[in-house]
């Protein structure tokens, strides 16, 4: 087990190093120059060398690479080129927006969908499995901004009783912090909800096809019972790997939905700091993204030998010692 | 409503009441059909038996004979679109097929156990053994303590031959060979002292060398909680050396049923011949196959839906015709052919 976690760790610490030199190239072959951006569009020439000097833009690509490179493991991932501010701090606040905003999404699709999922495959055929293929259809056809957009309009503007956004800190404003988060998970997380309520429909079915459901039966036990000892169990197995890519989607890419509620996310830093070519912010965003998938893989894989022991004999004979 | 569930049906004074007088299980003029729509396909046809407590009736027939069908019939555990459309199912005097949902969960596992054909995919792979042993007592007492089920469990373990019971019982069903499966899944169907087995197949998925373990189990297992068993099985090495009685289903249909002894020595059904002809182990037959393949369900020949493979009436009218009716021939002897008496072994 621990030669499979250690290998898995040096495998993605090269993943991540081949994905900052992607990163890095990328943004160098994008057009644009922050050097202009940040000097303006009034300045003169000689301001403009100045300013491109002091961002280091005129070493070599590779020597500007190794530089960064340096700085970012030991820890210093220098400052915004356009408010100065720390990366780090820019970064971190973003993140934790994001992360927050993840978790009440994540938290809501699987609340949601999970069960009416299990509801529509135990139900099969009766009204409540077509009202449930109903919601999933129209939760999957409405895209999630426009979605987005009603919510602020009916409740925010309409009625005023929940925010169309803001930027409350849980730690200033606990309740502010959530009430904000209110609007922007309904409207990211009913998607989701509904391909986690069809994925549960078929995991379910197939569960309920195997022989040791029928078994579980013949033992006389309770449908509450075998849902709770067998069933419950293999479908997370199931949809484990599409957990791990909803989450790791969900704390990248959630840029439209921060826009619509002005939430100051990773999402909407990424579009800032791409409109202002703000290499520092981007090249960092962009490797932690990577960084972030590489991760929420890797749990999955952890949970999935912990959940199966057929998986978990099976590394333990593969890694040797425990 | 109530007066039918909760009133004991009792053995009403009648002919077929009075042939099943000691019977622990009796089965009338069970169907079974397909319901597909508007559609229907029978494919269990007025299936009649009775089992003793302490006796052991094997089912033989080939593939979809409808054998498993009969027996699942009993627990009312047929798979999706299968429907019992006909009949009666008694279990100590009880219909089983009138039974609400929550009576039928009170019986199965508990006056009923299930030995199931493959042991390789009857336990949960995710669940240790010794929690899918107890879950079996635990459905049918909430009550009972954790360590009450420990010890139960170590107990039933230990009864089917697992080596260090207490220990095996934390192990997932993966890390235990085929037959250590098949002991943990008689574990199972002991758990709560059944009054009758049913064992499909049980020994169909294993090694051969462990095949007589297995059955030996179950013969222990029967003698000394004086269950019944109901064996279905294809094999009929099996049958003669493990059966009281023996009923032979062809096509959805009982085609013979005699007392063990009594359907080797004097065979009264065309395809019973067929089947001891083709069995190399169970007589002196050579191993000849059954020319032609089983009939289909929903496709039957008419009259006798043996006679297109039939050594002797294969050319006969009467065989191609007229549908044979299961006629006694003797004590506890029937046969459905039309011409018992040319049926050699």
């Amino acid at each position: 087990m621990t030669r499979f976690v250690l290998g898995r760790v040096a495998q993605m610490a090269v993943t991540l190093l081949g994905a900052s030199v992607v990163v890095f190239t990328v943004l160098r072959l994008m057009p644009g120059d922050p050097a202009l951006v940040y000097a303006g569009p009034f300045a003169g020439s000689d301001v403009v060398e100045a300013v491109r000097d002091r961002m280091g833009l005129h070493d070599p690509l590779p020597v500007q690479y190794l530089l960064w490179l340096k700085a970012f493991v030991t820890g210093d991932l220098g400052v915004s080129s356009i408010s100065g501010l720390p990366v780090s701090q820019l970064v971190g606040s973003a993140l934790a927006q994001t992360a927050l905003l993840t978790l009440t999404t994540s938290l809501l699709a699987i609340g949601v969908g999970v069960p009416l999922g299990l509801l529509a495959a135990l139900r099969k055929g009766t009204w409540a499995d077509r009202l449930v293929a109903g919601f999933n259809t129209v939760a999957l056809g409405v895209p999630n901004f426009w979605l987005g957009l009603i919510l602020v309009i009916v409740f925010a503007i309409n009625f005023s009783i929940l925010p169309a956004g803001g930027s409350a800190k849980l730690t200033e404003d606990p309740l502010g912090a959530l009430t904000s988060l209110v609007l922007p998970t309904i409207a990211l997380g009913l998607a989701p909800a509904a391909m986690l309520a069809r994925l549960t429909r078929g995991a379910v079915i197939e569960v309920m096809h195997e022989d040791f459901m029928t078994m579980a039966a013949a033992k006389g036990m309770s449908i509450g019972f075998v849902i709770r000892r067998s069933l419950l169990r293999h479908v997370f197995l199931n949809l484990l790997p599409v957990l791990a890519i909803l989450v790791g989607s969900l704390l990248t890419g959630a840029a439209i939905i921060e826009s619509v509620f002005t939430l100051p996310g990773a999402g909407r830093l990424i579009i800032e700091s791409t409109r202002q070519r703000d290499y520092a912010v981007l090249q960092t965003l962009l490797v932690i993204f990577v960084a972030v998938f590489l991760l929420v893989t890797f749990v999955a894989d952890i949970l999935y030998s912990v959940l199966d022991p057929r998986v978990r004999g099976h590394l333990m004979r593969e890694g040797g010692v425990r | 409503m109530t007066t039918e569930m909760t009133e004991p049906v009792t053995a009403t004074p009648n002919a077929a009441a009075e042939s099943t007088r000691s019977a622990l299980l009796s089965v009338r003029d069970l169907q079974v059909d397909l319901v597909r729509g508007e559609s229907r396909t029978r494919l269990v046809d007025g299936v009649s038996l009775d089992l003793a407590a302490g006796e052991t009736l094997c089912l033989v027939g080939e593939s979809g004979s409808g054998k498993t069908l009969t027996a699942m019939s009993v627990m009312q555990l047929l798979p999706g679109g299968v429907e019992v459309t006909g009949g009666s199912v008694e279990l100590g005097g009880r219909d089983l097929l009138r039974a609400t949902t929550k009576e039928l969960r009170a019986v199965r596992g508990n006056a009923i156990g299930l030995v199931s054909q493959d042991p390789m995919t009857a336990l949960d792979p995710l669940v240790p053994v010794g929690v899918q042993v107890g879950d079996a007592i635990r459905a049918h007492d909430r009550r009972i303590s954790k360590a009450a089920i420990r010890a139960r469990v170590t107990e039933l373990l230990s009864a089917v031959g697992i080596p260090n019971p207490a220990a095996n019982a934390r192990r997932h069903p993966h890390e235990f060979s085929g037959g250590m499966r098949q002991r943990v899944g008689i574990a199972i169907a002991m758990a709560n002292r059944p009054r009758l087995i049913i064992a499909d197949e049980p020994t169909t998925a294993l090694d051969v060398t462990v095949q007589a373990q297995i059955l030996d189990l179950l013969d222990t297992a029967r003698r000394e909680s004086g269950a019944a068993v109901l064996l279905i099985t294809h094999d009929l090495g099996v049958v003669a050396e493990r059966a009281d009685r023996v009923l032979v289903m062809y096509a959805g249909k009982v085609v013979e049923q005699a007392d063990v002894l009594d359907l080797f020595d004097r065979p009264a059904h065309a395809y019973t011949e067929a089947l001891l002809r083709c069995s190399p182990g169970a007589t002196s037959g050579a191993g000849e196959p059954i020319p032609g393949t089983s009939a289909r369900a929903g496709a039957l020949p008419t009259g006798c839906a043996f006679h297109p493979r039939c050594r002797i009436g294969a050319d006969r009218p009467r065989c191609q015709q007229e549908t044979p009716a299961l006629l006694t021939l003797g004590t506890r002897h029937d046969s459905a052919c039309h011409y018992p008496a040319e049926v050699t072994r």
